[in-house]
């Protein structure tokens, strides 16, 4: 038998938005901890630095509390947030401060078109052994450090789509409408970044 | 046996297709490519790889301190105003009501003052007189007697033509046939 106090449910975005706009700390916590996992591990993927993802993160909530007068539900509160978050990391790029080189070059250079080439054989010798325990969530550590390199290779706007997509799990159209571009551009920026990443991670994907 | 430019059209759908989004006729036709073409079906697999590696990203969370940064980020720079800039300043004394109506006319002093300054410098020094002195009950008599004096000698000469001087005369204290100065010469 069902209780009431079963069936608290959580609010849903519009009605924390429409008490947010009234000044509602509690409704600014509630969506502060509903987003700030998603918002948080798209900029650190985009960034590479948790502190510069964290301290961006902070600035999108800050943000979206001064600006959340103005928000007219034309799409949707998660697709407000990360365009606030990606337009802080072009802000960011454009400073100068977070687009640097790759922190943690590969050890295998793209070779391009490596499969058939003589370069194939040094590269595989990168590959982690995971026969053993430790070894193996060492080397998953390690492959995740040169999986988050290879994304820091890409150009922003191509890792911000493979982001949204392949770490966020978002549907092309919910990354035309945070991008603000075309469905095809999407696709094709998605595909561009995937086929860029492949040459990158070629050593682990025999793996 | 699948052609190169048969490849060229399949390779840009294949992110699609890994991805299952691909429309129906499309996704039949790549998949019937892939079946016969080695290349292709291998990049297939490599992407299909990539897209695993992603999504094999562990999932990266705030620090402890997140929540409690962001309250006092949230306190200083929304919830309290921030110090405006000077120029915000500026106006903001400018627009007071007092200001304006002060500031005119202290510029229309300093526009005044190298007018006051020349012509002030072009008038003769005014003589310094001594501002006139209170004069006493004593003095005013002093003076009287005086004046009366020297009438009574003018008049001493030509007494028909002067009916007060023989008033004067007999008033005088020199007495009759004296003058109203007595010892004078």
């Amino acid at each position: 038998m069902l209780t009431t106090r079963s069936l608290t449910l959580p609010h849903s975005d519009t009605s924390l938005i429409a008490r947010c706009q009234k000044a509602d700390l509690a409704a600014f916590n509630e969506i502060v901890a509903r987003y700030k996992g998603k918002i948080y591990n798209y900029l650190y993927r985009m960034t590479g630095s948790a502190e510069d993802a964290e301290d961006l993160t902070q600035e999108v909530f800050v943000r979206m509390y001064t600006n959340i007068g103005s928000f007219r539900a034309q799409s949707s509160l998660g697709t407000w947030l990360f365009r606030i978050a990606g337009n802080l990391c072009v802000d960011a790029f454009r400073r100068g401060k977070k687009d640097r080189a790759v922190v943690q070059s590969l050890d295998a250079p793209a070779s391009g078109h490596g499969a058939e080439d003589g370069g194939d054989a040094q590269q595989t010798q990168d590959v982690p052994d995971w026969s053993q325990e430790p070894q193996r969530l060492f080397a998953r550590k390690e492959l995740g450090a040169k999986i988050q390199a290879a994304l820091e290779k890409l150009p922003p706007k191509l890792r911000s789509a493979v982001v949204l997509h392949d770490v966020e799990g978002m549907a092309y159209e919910e990354i035309a409408a945070i991008e603000s571009i075309p469905l095809g551009t999407v696709k094709s920026r998605i595909f561009n970044g995937r086929v860029a990443l492949r040459e990158q991670l070629r050593p682990y994907l025999e793996a | 046996m699948a052609s190169i430019i048969d490849c060229k059209k399949i390779q840009p759908l294949l992110s699609e297709y890994v991805d299952g989004t691909l429309a129906g006729d499309s996704a039949w036709g790549v998949k019937l490519h892939l079946s016969s073409c080695a290349v292709c079906a291998r990049a297939a697999e490599e992407l299909s790889a990539t897209v695993s590696l992603l999504r094999s990203l562990p999932r990266e969370e705030t620090s402890d301190a997140f929540s409690e940064a962001l309250a006092r980020r949230l306190a200083d720079q929304v919830l309290k105003p921030a110090r405006p800039d000077l120029g915000e300043r500026v106006r903001e004394w400018w627009s007071l009501p007092r200001v304006r109506p002060a500031l005119a006319a202290a510029g229309a002093l300093a526009a005044l003052a190298p007018a006051a300054l020349f012509f002030s410098a072009r008038q003769p020094a005014a003589p310094v007189t001594e501002p006139p002195a209170v004069a006493s009950a004593g003095d005013q008599q002093q003076f009287l007697d005086e004046v009366l004096e020297e009438h009574a000698s003018y008049a001493s000469g030509e007494p028909l033509g002067d009916p007060t001087a023989a008033v004067l005369l007999v008033s005088s204290p020199g007495g009759e046939g004296s003058t109203a100065r007595g010892d004078r010469p």
